[in-house]
């Protein structure tokens, strides 16, 4: 059966001619990703063991919104299961709806940008075979133990599929999507990741390597850390998740709207000044096979560029429509995965950085990040695997404890950052309560 | 259905060469989600699916999951399973020939709980959410409530090749919380949970009472941090709840004793689990098993071995591990059927169920531990000479999660808000409270009331999202030490 054919048929029946008039549909939408996915793993030296045995997973995942007469609305999660029984799903559908004016909106189809999602060797991957995958983890097997790591943890997949969006104003979105992800853990000090829609090049997986066995080596020697307020440089990849914890919550229209976030509604109609003037909040999926990037949202909304802060200034949540409606602003794209980007201007490194140090510590990783508030910005983390940088250089391994304020580091002037190339966020050098770990 | 398509699978796999498990996951959830008196969504989902973990007389493994399972696919997913498997052994991969000495087992266990999933129509429901989430407005105006209600069931078949055939129904419910106090451009979030089976949460007066106390506590305490200072950090003397000590037990403890990663498990030593070292007090014991009822209830372990209860640590020693038929072996300890897995789409790993720490003698409280303040509790500890008058002790309430690196026995977990107890109690911002498993169940020193383990959350071990919950005595006693350090100023 096809299933996304199905779909639509059903709806637009239930739409124009109900087997009865209560159920009869004044609009719905539905986004569907049919989606295959082959990944394996090495645990602890050994590839491919019980725990990460190679693995293909083939699913369908998404969501509807059917609105009946009287703006009352239903919400489902999508799978090929309920699909197939859709007729005996909707009465029930109908008896849980509930008012909602503003989330019964369903946008009108819109032009759609065009943007690279979809790779071939990805799709090779999943749709004929798992070889590349097993090949890139035979690769790190050969190549960390040069860097003197014991023990390796690594993971390779590869996923494709059709992602369809469909609504009853005549929007029929249908494109193929593929992701490629693979990481490596190096003694249980440090990891590497790398997501992307298509698979890295040859210079990619080598930076990975290289990296990870460089960073592995400088965390295996000892230093002796000086507690206090210190300046500290989170890496690149901390600050993505530090990103992702407080930045995707508290500009995310659903919680500014209910009064869940630090900032309201006010604060981004006088356009308020949270951060410092060189910082900017930027929501892009266009970037071409990028993890991020995408057609349009599940609504229909087209993807684009999407500033929610410049010049330090709050411009707009980022809105769904329904959000959109309540907060009297346009619908904007959503941030997916690591989607959402802090552009400083800086042309600064992060060799800069370090060498411009006199004591501190570069953060590496923390432990605990998801056990915070994000709506007070306050952080308190274990920094377990920190290096030391003493006149400029960077020693031996540190554990630290560390406590600030995320949205104040970035309204803070003297806060400092650095672009990498090849990382989806700048690192960024603060001043910090530091204690011992 | 199910039958048949395992069935389809088991044929399969004999036509293939290789040994089974198979696994058939329903579930049914339904969500309301109340923002400040309004619904924001109500969310119903039905689903299912088979997941198939193939071995071949070597050892080797090959999984293959699908969502839209019938007798045609479960027999294209054991083929695709086994030729993965067949790749696995050309590129050198692990074998694991553990499965073939499992011991069969036929068992079913049918859903305990007093309603039934989707008792009430969903409007009902709704409007019972509704007046929770009204309440909490009501008492702490100024104080924005997310109220979430979830009902979920998921029903497991698993059969063997060896003839094994089980089946088990897990019904869950919890009402969680989210409360955001705002002020002169300061934000603080706290969050509240309660957990059981079914609907009962919003229907049993004593549950709603219990579910709005709690919430009543993270409500205040959300309006009161807003003018909190930060804490100092350091090592201290600490008071926790029970709630963060089954985050303690759960992270510090439970995660180091797995046997997936024992080898590389600052509690192995050779690849096996240090059993008979000395990790904790001789008054302190841990126990993990599933208790019905509870929201990290699993009978049956995802590989179909009889989940059991296992005291990990007896009076201080490490006596056990939590093994599955995987790994146990290995690590030298019994396989307590510890597997477990998010979906059927998951591969299982030895995970806990609800662990809780046990202190000998404990001292008796007069009320629940939610009616007791921060100094009464100072009191009650000066009176029982645990803590000196002039003592810096901190007391920490509210478990917001954690997260732990094995290898090195680093953990942390984290606080909804902190006391210095005193004459005057002084309330603080959260400080991460973090550790090293092998100082901190020495650390602790004595229990106050009684076991309360319904301290629920969700364990992410490699990706995999399944429920957790544990608990100990209402509060416990830990001596400073300069291993387990809370974060601060």
């Amino acid at each position: 059966m096809d299933l996304v054919a199905h779909l639509e048929r059903v709806l637009r029946q239930y739409q124009t001619n109900p087997p009865a008039e209560e159920l009869r549909l004044t609009g719905w939408r539905f986004s569907l990703n049919d989606l295959t996915n082959v990944k394996v793993g090495i645990r602890d030296n050994k590839l491919a063991e019980v725990y990460a045995a190679p693995t293909v997973n083939a699913n369908y995942t998404g969501d509807l919104l059917l609105v009946w007469a009287g703006d009352r609305c239903s919400h489902a999660v999508l799978n090929a299961a309920i699909i197939t029984a859709l007729e005996d799903n909707l009465p029930e559908w109908e008896r849980a709806a509930f008012h909602d004016t503003a989330g019964s909106v369903i946008l009108s189809p819109q032009p759609m940008p065009l943007v690279a999602v979809e790779h071939h060797a990805a799709r090779e991957i999943v749709k004929n075979s798992a070889r590349p995958l097993f090949e890139l983890l035979a690769q790190y097997q050969r190549e960390m133990p040069h860097w003197g790591v014991s023990s390796l943890q690594a993971g390779a997949q590869a996923s494709w599929g059709l992602r369809h969006i469909r609504t009853s104003q005549g929007l029929a979105v249908t494109y193929g999507q593929t992701t490629f992800s693979t990481y490596v853990a190096a003694d249980g000090l440090f990891s590497k990741s790398f997501v992307k829609r298509r698979p890295p090049t040859v210079a990619e997986i080598a930076e990975l390597i290289e990296t990870t066995g460089k960073m592995t080596q400088l965390l295996k020697n000892q230093a002796e850390l000086h507690p206090g307020q210190l300046p500290i440089i989170f890496a690149p990849s901390v600050v993505e998740e530090l990103i992702s914890k407080y930045l995707v919550g508290n500009l995310s229209g659903n919680n500014v709207v209910n009064n869940l976030s630090a900032y309201d509604l006010a604060d981004f109609r006088q356009c308020k000044q949270v951060f410092a003037p060189t910082i900017a909040v930027v929501i892009n999926p266009l970037d071409s096979y990028e993890l991020s990037s995408y057609l349009c949202t599940r609504e229909g909304v087209p993807a684009r560029a999407q500033y929610l802060v410049e010049a330090g200034k709050l411009l707009t949540p980022y809105l769904t429509v329904k959000d959109s409606i309540k907060a009297e602003m346009r619908p904007t794209p959503l941030p997916q995965g690591s989607g959402m980007r802090l552009e400083t201007g800086t042309a600064a490194n992060l060799a800069d950085l370090i060498s411009d140090m006199d004591e501190g510590i570069l953060v590496t990783s923390v432990l605990g990040l998801h056990t915070q508030d994000s709506s007070s910005g306050n952080y308190s983390l274990a920094a377990p695997q920190s290096l030391k940088i003493e006149n400029g250089k960077l020693k031996g391994r540190v554990k630290a404890v560390i406590g600030g304020n995320f949205l104040q580091h970035l309204a803070d002037p003297c806060t400092r950052y650095a672009g990498s190339k090849g990382e989806n966020a700048p690192a960024m050098q603060v001043a910090a309560h530091v204690v011992k770990g | 259905m199910p039958q048949q398509i395992l069935q389809a699978a088991l044929a399969e796999a004999e036509k293939e060469g290789v040994y089974l498990i198979g696994r058939h996951q329903a579930l049914r959830e339904t969500a309301v989600v109340i923002n400040n008196g309004s619904v924001e969504r109500i969310v119903t989902e039905q689903s299912a699916g088979l997941g198939v973990q193939v071995f071949t007389p070597e050892g080797y493994s090959g999984f293959a999951a699908n969502d839209n399972p019938n007798q045609a696919k479960a027999r294209e997913q054991v083929q695709q399973a086994a030729r993965l498997a067949d790749l696995a052994q050309a590129y050198g991969g692990e074998q694991n020939r553990a499965i073939f000495k499992a011991a069969p087992l036929k068992a079913e266990f049918p859903p305990v709980r007093k309603y039934a999933f989707a008792y009430l129509p969903v409007a009902d429901l709704t409007q019972l959410v509704i007046q929770v989430n009204k309440h909490l407005r009501e008492l702490f105006p100024s104080v924005a409530v997310q109220t979430v209600y979830r009902e979920i069931e998921e029903v497991w078949q698993i059969v063997r090749s060896d003839g094994t055939a089980v089946a088990f129904t897990v019904p869950r419910a919890v009402l969680s919380h989210s409360l955001t106090a705002r002020a002169a451009g300061k934000s603080v979030t706290t969050r509240s949970a309660v957990a059981g089976t079914d609907v009962g949460l919003l229907l049993n007066a004593d549950d709603l009472t219990e579910g709005n106390a709690r919430a009543e506590l993270m409500a205040g305490l959300a309006v009161a941090m807003l003018d909190a200072p930060a804490v100092k950090g350091g090592s201290f003397k600490l008071v926790i709840d029970y709630a963060l000590a089954k985050g303690l037990a759960h992270e510090a403890f439970g995660h180091a004793v797995e046997t997936d990663g024992v080898r590389t498990s600052v509690l192995g030593h050779n690849g096996k689990l240090a059993i008979g070292m000395q990790v904790a007090h001789p008054q302190v014991s841990i126990i993990d098993g599933p208790l019905e009822g509870d929201w990290a209830y699993q009978p049956i372990s995802a590989n179909g071995i009889k989940r059991e209860t296992v005291t990990i640590v007896d009076k201080g020693i490490l006596a056990a591990g939590l093994g599955d038929v995987f790994s146990a072996a290995q690590a030298g300890v019994s396989n307590s059927g510890a597997g477990r897995a998010e979906s059927f789409a998951h591969i299982p790993l030895p995970r806990m169920s609800n662990i809780r720490i046990e202190v000998a003698c404990p001292i008796p409280l007069a009320k629940p531990w939610h009616q007791v303040t921060p100094k009464e509790l100072y009191t009650l500890l000066l009176e029982r000479n645990l803590i000196q008058p002039d003592e810096e002790v901190y007391y920490l309430l509210g478990y917001k999660g954690g997260q732990v690196n094995t290898q090195y026995g680093d953990f942390v977990f984290n606080c909804s808000a902190i006391y210095r107890l005193g004459e005057e109690p002084v309330l603080y911002q959260p400080g991460i409270f973090a550790g090293k498993t092998l100082s901190a169940l020495q650390a602790i020193k004595a229990g106050l009331g009684n076991i309360q383990c319904d301290a629920i959350g969700t364990c992410g071990k490699w990706g995999q999202a399944v429920p957790s919950s544990g608990g100990s005595h209402a509060f416990l006693v830990l001596e400073a030490n300069p291993d387990i350090k809370l974060g601060g100023e």
